[in-house]
């Protein structure tokens, strides 16, 4: 099952967990694709940061 | 009610209002002064009476009398028709000719008589007809440009991987991003890359990951698929991280 996970489709669930909750088989997949991935960690970290900026930018405004 | 040579300052539905019961019609404010000043002069209810050129359409230009509101409204219904006929959608029909009467009823004064009113009448509606349905053909072009931009998304996330599905480029860990977040130059790298994306992507990102607008409200307003929605806000957040990655985080390395 697993097999099939790898950074596009890992990629792919990261930007539709921000729309949808993903099922727990998803989410599994996720998890121990991260587990041994990098560069998927660090996408995921990029992606969380981009969300807390954007949202700062919306509710804030950039500092002054 | 009646004496609005004061000024005013009727609205449109006011002009509308009084137009159905308008025996009393004076004249709008603004009006060109030497008509105001026949209005003014002359008995209000001699204009009540059917000046309708449908009756006597030579004798308008023998006639000095400027038609009346009841005049032009008395045609509404024939330009109704003809607009439909055009259009061939009612609600746009009805949209259209209201604004056609209020050209006409704003533009009273340059209607010399010596055609028929109605002539007048469907000449100006023939002119706010070809301006909506230029409209419309602009709103059905701009709506086929997102199907461009759907390709080319699709084609930015394949881009960024591998056949067998692996980055292209590692993705590096960023150096201590929140601290750009008291940088008020990274909020203006930040802007700069989310100008850079595609006119309609760029919009729903900014509706969705900005607002926080709801995605079923953000497709319906850009009438796009839901399936398409999602394709551009992960193209809009890829490249938005790409951009950063690139303009203020050092670029990519490795």
């Amino acid at each position: 099952m697993t097999d099939d996970m790898n950074c596009k489709k890992a990629t792919r669930l990261l930007l539709e967990a921000e729309d949808r909750e993903l099922s727990v088989a998803e989410l599994d997949q996720l998890d121990y694709h991260l587990a041994e991935c990098l560069c998927c960690q660090n996408m995921k970290a990029q992606f969380s940061f981009l969300k807390r900026a954007l949202d700062r930018y919306g509710k804030v405004g950039p500092p002054t | 009610m009646v004496s609005c040579l004061g000024g005013c300052g009727w609205g449109v539905s006011a002009r509308f209002a009084s137009a159905s019961r308008s025996e009393f019609w004076v004249g709008p404010d603004g009006f060109k002064p030497p008509l105001i000043s026949q209005f003014a002069a002359r008995p209000v209810a001699r204009y009540s009476r059917g000046m309708n050129d449908r009756a006597k359409p030579a004798s308008a230009a023998a006639s000095p009398t400027p038609p009346t509101f009841a005049d032009v409204e008395s045609h509404r219904d024939y330009l109704i028709r003809y607009a439909r006929a055009q259009l061939r959608d009612a609600a746009q029909a009805e949209e259209v000719v209201q604004e056609a009467l209020l050209a006409a009823l704003e533009g009273l004064a340059g209607f010399s008589g010596k055609s028929a009113l109605r002539t007048w009448l469907t000449a100006i509606l023939r002119f706010k007809i070809i301006d909506l349905q230029r409209e419309l053909t602009a709103e059905r072009a701009q709506r086929l440009a997102p199907k461009d931009e759907i390709e080319s998304a699709e084609a930015f996330f394949d881009d960024l991987f591998s056949v067998d599905g692996h980055r292209v480029t590692p993705t590096e860990a960023w150096q201590q991003p929140d601290k750009a977040l008291e940088e008020k130059a990274f909020f203006a790298a930040l802007e700069r890359c989310m100008d850079r994306l595609p006119a309609t992507t760029g919009r729903v990102f900014f509706k969705r990951d900005v607002l926080g607008h709801d995605t079923d409200t953000i497709c319906k307003e850009e009438n796009i698929t839901a399936s398409n929605c999602w394709v551009m806000l992960h193209r809009a957040r890829l490249g938005l991280r790409e951009c950063l990655n690139q303009t203020w985080f050092g670029g990519e390395r490795g």
